[in-house]
């Protein structure tokens, strides 16, 4: 994994930018973080929701990421199963599993 | 003929279906060679002693069983699938099948990676597999999934609901 830093923006609610504040003043930290924290977390957990994982397959069947993005997202061995899984939704597989 | 061999996952697939007309594994015993370890009969035996929709299943398959082809399948080691997998996977490799069929959707990436030359098949892709070649009607393949995709709770799988999509 990269250790280069980019800067991105974004908007988020008054309210949810003081809310970060406050946690990264009660922490001794400040609001990068904060949410840095609170993204890595979110991601990691996304690749053990299987409603959420099934979305990112989902995205992977329909060229939406590419193989190296789901990789990230889910992980190599899921990745792997997917890869696997897509295959199969192929027609030409069928074409050729039907000539058998 | 070409030869097949099945995972106990695939088998129980299509027995969450079997009393459907027509049946997919009639279709299965008469397109194919149909083999099977020792491993995947334990394995149906183990499932069939649930009183759930895979128990009956196993039994619908287990029923049939004079129709399979059973074949003792040693163990390889350097596999990291469990012991039903495993001796599929091996006998496909022994027996140079021309597909394996399998529904183990956690596991084919490893499943893939252990066969050599048989090409892997999902339950679903088989029902394609059986419409191209008019075996199967796309009304029939679509009702057959949808009654596996109950009993197996593949409602919410992306793969699933794309291969459904497929069948009008």
């Amino acid at each position: 994994m990269s250790s280069d830093k980019r800067r991105v923006q974004f908007r988020a609610s008054e309210k949810l930018v003081e809310r970060a504040d406050a946690l990264a003043t009660v922490l001794g930290t400040d609001r990068t973080d904060v949410l840095t924290d609170a993204l890595r977390e979110y991601l990691r957990d996304a690749a053990h929701d299987d409603r959420l994982t099934q979305e990112i397959a989902g995205a992977y069947y329909d060229d939406e990421i590419t193989f190296e993005q789901l990789k990230a997202l889910v992980g190599p061995e899921e990745a792997a199963n997917f890869r696997v899984l897509k295959r199969q939704l192929d027609d030409s597989l069928t074409e050729e599993l039907a000539d058998l | 003929m070409a030869r097949v061999v099945a995972d106990t996952s695939a088998l129980v697939s299509l027995g969450t279906v079997a009393d459907h007309d027509p049946s997919p594994l009639d279709c299965l015993y008469r397109e194919y060679e149909l083999l099977v370890p020792r491993a995947v009969v334990s394995e149906l035996e183990d499932v069939a002693s649930y009183a759930d929709a895979q128990g009956q299943a196993a039994e619908a398959v287990l029923d049939r069983r004079d129709e399979l082809d059973v074949r003792q399948s040693e163990l390889d080691a350097d596999f990291p699938l469990d012991d039903g997998e495993n001796a599929a996977v091996t006998l496909a490799n022994d027996t140079d099948a021309a597909m394996f069929l399998c529904d183990e959707f956690n596991r084919l990436g490893l499943v893939h990676a252990s066969l050599i030359d048989t090409r892997l098949v999902t339950t679903p892709k088989l029902l394609a597999v059986f419409v191209r070649n008019g075996v199967l009607t796309e009304t029939d393949a679509a009702t057959l999934l949808d009654g596996m995709s109950d009993a197996r709770s593949w409602a919410n799988n992306s793969y699933v609901r794309r291969a459904r999509e497929t069948f009008r």
